[in-house]
C-alpha cells in the first residue's frame, strides 16, 4: 500500500500551536502507522523526520554579527528540524513499525536528549538484533536514569550480549545504574548470577532469579537459590516464597 | 442539648453492639490505601472505615489534598489518624501493614502490585488490573510465588444479579449459549466522551499539592494539564484503556466467567472503534468488538443497548445489570440452581451506590484469613483485562486478529505483538 501523501504534512502539523491540529495530525499518523501494516517506506519517512537537522545556527549567527568568528561557528551549528514533542511522537510511531528501516533513526535518536527516552522504549520491543547493539552502545551515554532504562530494555530483550552488558553495569560506580543492573540480572536464566545477587544482598532479585530459572525448566537451580534464601538473613516475604517453592 | 430516649439508647447501645461485632485488635487486618482519589476514598476507604474487621494504618497519595481529606475521614469515623505518605514505597516498607488497596490510575497498577506482593502484602487492586497484557502475566506469577491473596476490583463478581445470571446460564436455563453481548453504555451520556477543542485545558504548572512526576510514574512524560489528571486519566491510552477497559473490565469479566474461560480467552478478535481525533482524549469512545471463543460462542462488546450483560441462548435470554435481572420468561430466573455460587454474602438488602462492593471487600478479608483464592482472583483479573486490551488492539490495528490464549500471543502478527506491552519510563520497570 502506498504511503499516504499527507504524511509529511501531518509530521509538520504535529508542531502546530493549535492543540487540536497537532492532535489530529498525530492521530492520523498513528492510524496510518498501525493500520497500514509494517511499511518500510513509512518508516523511512518518519525516521528521516526524526533525525532531520536544520541550519538552526543561522539565528544564532545573526546575534553574533559583530564577531565574525562566533558568527561562523554558529552558522555551522545545526539543530533538530522538528521540536521535541514532535520528535518524541516520531520515535514512538517508529516503535510500531517492526521493520529494519526503523532501527537506524531510533538508534541515532538515543543521542537526542529530548527524544532518547521514547527511542529507547521503541527499540526495546523492536525485533531486530541491531536494536540490542544500539541499546548496548547507549549505555555509554550520559545520565544514570537513562542508563537504568537502557538496562531494563536490555533485560527485556535478553540474549548473551545483553547479559554481558548488564553484568558489567552491575559493577558501575553509580548507584542508580548498579541497582537497575542487579535487578535486571534476575531476568536471565543463568544460575551463576546468584553469586552476584547474593553478594549485594539482593533478596528480591534472588527470588526473581529463582522463578526465572524455574520457568526455564531448571528447578534444581531454583531450589538451590530458595534453600540459600531460607538460610540467609532475607526478609520474611522472600523466605515465605522459598518455603512455598520448596 | 436535651437527651431524648432515642439519643440515649443510641449512645448507650452502640458501644455494646460494637463490642459484639468488632474483632479484637490482634485479629483485625491492618491495611494501607494507595491512591485515595474518588474511587479509593469514596468507595474503599469509606466502606473499610465502617468495616470492623480492618484497621486503616496508612494512606498514600501523590496529591496531598486527597491524602489529607482521606486522613480526616478516618479521624472523623474512627478517631484515629492514619499515617500519610506521598510515595507508595514508604508505605510498603511498613511491616505492620498486612494488605494494601491500590486505587491509582491504571498505569501504576502493575508496579505497585508487584512491589506490594514482594513486600509480603496481600492485595486488593482496582480494575482493570493492567494497562498492557504482558504485565498481567508477570503479576500472576508473582502472586503465586508469594502466595498472595489478591482481589481484583471487578466487584460485579460479588453482585447477586450477575452471580445469579452466570449460575443460570451455566446451568443451561437458556439452553445452549450462543452469544453474549456486553453493553458498555453510550459514552455520549457520560462525562469525558469527547471534549470540544475549545474546552481543552492548556498545559499548566502542576499545583503545589500534586507531585506530577510521581503521578506520571512509568507513563510517558507529558506536561501537566487538568484534563489529563485524576478521574480523567481513563480517557488517555497512556494511562488507561478508555471505555472498553473501564466498563469492559466489569462486563467482559462476567462474560468470561459465564463461559468458564477465567483462565483463557478468545481466539479471534475483530473490532471497529471510533477513536477521537479531535482530542485530547484518545480512546475509542464508540466501539464494536467481536470476540470468538474456541467453543464457538461469540462475545460482542458494544456501546449500545444500555449497560449490562445479555446472554443469548437457544431457549431464551437473560439480561443482568447493576439494577435489574431480567429474562425472556420469568421461569428462567426462578428456583434453585445446581452447582450455584455458594458464597453466603448477599447484599440484596443493602442500598449500595455500587452494588457488590461490601461483599467483595468481605470476600477478600475472608480469603486473607483462609488463604483461599478470591472471587476475582488475579488470574481472572488478568484474563478479563486481556480481553479488553485485545479489543483495543484490534480496533487500533483495524484488522482481524488471531490470539493464542495459552501462549498469550497473536498469531502471525508482529505488529500486534508489539502492542501487548509498553516499556516504562525510566527509572521505572517491573
Amino acid at each position: 500500500m502506498p504511503v499516504n501523501p499527507a504524511v509529511p504534512q501531518w509530521i509538520r502539523q504535529m508542531a502546530d500551536p493549535d492543540q487540536a491540529v497537532a492532535f489530529f495530525a498525530y492521530q492520523s499518523l498513528l492510524e496510518s502507522t498501525l493500520q497500514g501494516g509494517p511499511d518500510p517506506e513509512l518508516a523511512k519517512i518518519l525516521g528521516e523526520a526524526l533525525t532531520a537537522q536544520s541550519a538552526g545556527g543561522a539565528r544564532g549567527a545573526a546575534s553574533f554579527r559583530n564577531n565574525a568568528f562566533l558568527a561562523a561557528a554558529a552558522q555551522q551549528r545545526t539543530e533538530p528540524l522538528h521540536p521535541a514533542p514532535v520528535r518524541n511522537n516520531l520515535a514512538r510511531l517508529l516503535g510500531y513499525l517492526p521493520v529494519e528501516e526503523s532501527v537506524a533513526p531510533l538508534s541515532k535518536a538515543l543521542q537526542d536528549l529530548d527524544a532518547r527516552e521514547m527511542a529507547r522504549q521503541s527499540l526495546e520491543r523492536h525485533p531486530s538484533p541491531r536494536a540490542t547493539a544500539a541499546l548496548i552502545e547507549a549505555l555509554n551515554y550520559p545520565g544514570p536514569v537513562f542508563c537504568a532504562g537502557i538496562i531494563s530494555s536490555l533485560a527485556a530483550r535478553g540474549g548473551p550480549q545483553s547479559l554481558a552488558a548488564i553484568r558489567k553495569a552491575s559493577e558501575d560506580p553509580q548507584e542508580e545504574i548498579r541497582a537497575a543492573a542487579i535487578m535486571a540480572l534476575a531476568a536471565f536464566p543463568d544460575p551463576s548470577l546468584d553469586a552476584i545477587l547474593e553478594r549485594h544482598n539482593a533478596h528480591i532479585a534472588r527470588a526473581r532469579l529463582a522463578e526465572t530459572l524455574r520457568a526455564a525448566g531448571n528447578k534444581p537451580a531454583a531450589d538451590r537459590i530458595y534453600k540459600s534464601i531460607l538460610a540467609s538473613n532475607a526478609p520474611d516475604p522472600q523466605k515465605k516464597a522459598a518455603r512455598l517453592a520448596l | 442539648m436535651p437527651i431524648c430516649r432515642r439519643t440515649f439508647l443510641k449512645a448507650s447501645a452502640a458501644p455494646a453492639l460494637l463490642a459484639q461485632t468488632k474483632p479484637p485488635a490482634s485479629d483485625r487486618i491492618t491495611i494501607g490505601l494507595i491512591g485515595v482519589g474518588v474511587r479509593g476514598r469514596d468507595h474503599h476507604l469509606r466502606k473499610f472505615l465502617k468495616n470492623p474487621r480492618v484497621q486503616i494504618a496508612a494512606i498514600c497519595d501523590v496529591d496531598s489534598t486527597h491524602a489529607a481529606f482521606a486522613a480526616q475521614m478516618a479521624v472523623d469515623e474512627r478517631s484515629a489518624r492514619p499515617l500519610v505518605y506521598s510515595d507508595f514505597r514508604a508505605l510498603l516498607d511498613r511491616r505492620d501493614i498486612d494488605a494494601v488497596v491500590v486505587s491509582t490510575p491504571d498505569h501504576w497498577h502493575s508496579i505497585i502490585a508487584i512491589q506490594a506482593m514482594e513486600a509480603g502484602k496481600d492485595l486488593y487492586c482496582e480494575k482493570p488490573l493492567t494497562l498492557f497484557i504482558e504485565e498481567g502475566r508477570r503479576m500472576v506469577q508473582v502472586a503465586r510465588q508469594y502466595g498472595t491473596v489478591v482481589q481484583v476490583g471487578s466487584q460485579q463478581r460479588s453482585d447477586w444479579r450477575f452471580r445469579r445470571a452466570v449460575d443460570l446460564v451455566r446451568a443451561g436455563r437458556i439452553g445452549r449459549l450462543n452469544k453474549i453481548t456486553t453493553h458498555l453504555g453510550n459514552p455520549g451520556t457520560t462525562k469525558g466522551a469527547f471534549i470540544h477543542p475549545g474546552e481543552w485545558e492548556s498545559v499548566q504548572t502542576p499545583p503545589a499539592e500534586l507531585d506530577w512526576n510521581l503521578w506520571l510514574g512509568p507513563a510517558p512524560y507529558k506536561d501537566y494539564s487538568p484534563n489529563r489528571c485524576h478521574f480523567e486519566f481513563r480517557y488517555f491510552l497512556d494511562h488507561s484503556g478508555g471505555r472498553i477497559t473501564d466498563w469492559g473490565a466489569h462486563h467482559n469479566d462476567i462474560a468470561q466467567w459465564a463461559l468458564g474461560m477465567d483462565s483463557s480467552g478468545p481466539v479471534k478478535i475483530e473490532g471497529k472503534g471510533g477513536f477521537n481525533k479531535v482530542g485530547p482524549y484518545d480512546y475509542a469512545g464508540l466501539m464494536e468488538v467481536r470476540y470468538t471463543y474456541s467453543n464457538g460462542v461469540q462475545v460482542v462488546c458494544e456501546n449500545e443497548g444500555g449497560n449490562g450483560v445479555r446472554f443469548h441462548g437457544a431457549d431464551g435470554w437473560i439480561f443482568a445489570t447493576r439494577m435489574t435481572l431480567e429474562a425472556s420468561s420469568p421461569e428462567i430466573l426462578q428456583g434453585p440452581v445446581a452447582g450455584a455460587d455458594t458464597r453466603s454474602y448477599d447484599e440484596r438488602n443493602r442500598n449500595e451506590e455500587i452494588p457488590g462492593t461490601d461483599d467483595h471487600h468481605n470476600n477478600w478479608l475472608d480469603c486473607i484469613r483462609t488463604r483461599n483464592r478470591c472471587a476475582a482472583d488475579i488470574e481472572t483479573g488478568h484474563r478479563s483485562a486481556t480481553v479488553c486490551h485485545l479489543g483495543n488492539i484490534a480496533m487500533r490495528l483495524g484488522r482481524p486478529l488471531q490470539w493464542d490464549p495459552g501462549k498469550e500471543q497473536f498469531l502471525n502478527d508482529p505488529a500486534a505483538n508489539i502492542l501487548k506491552g509498553k516499556p516504562m519510563r525510566a527509572p521505572w520497570s517491573l
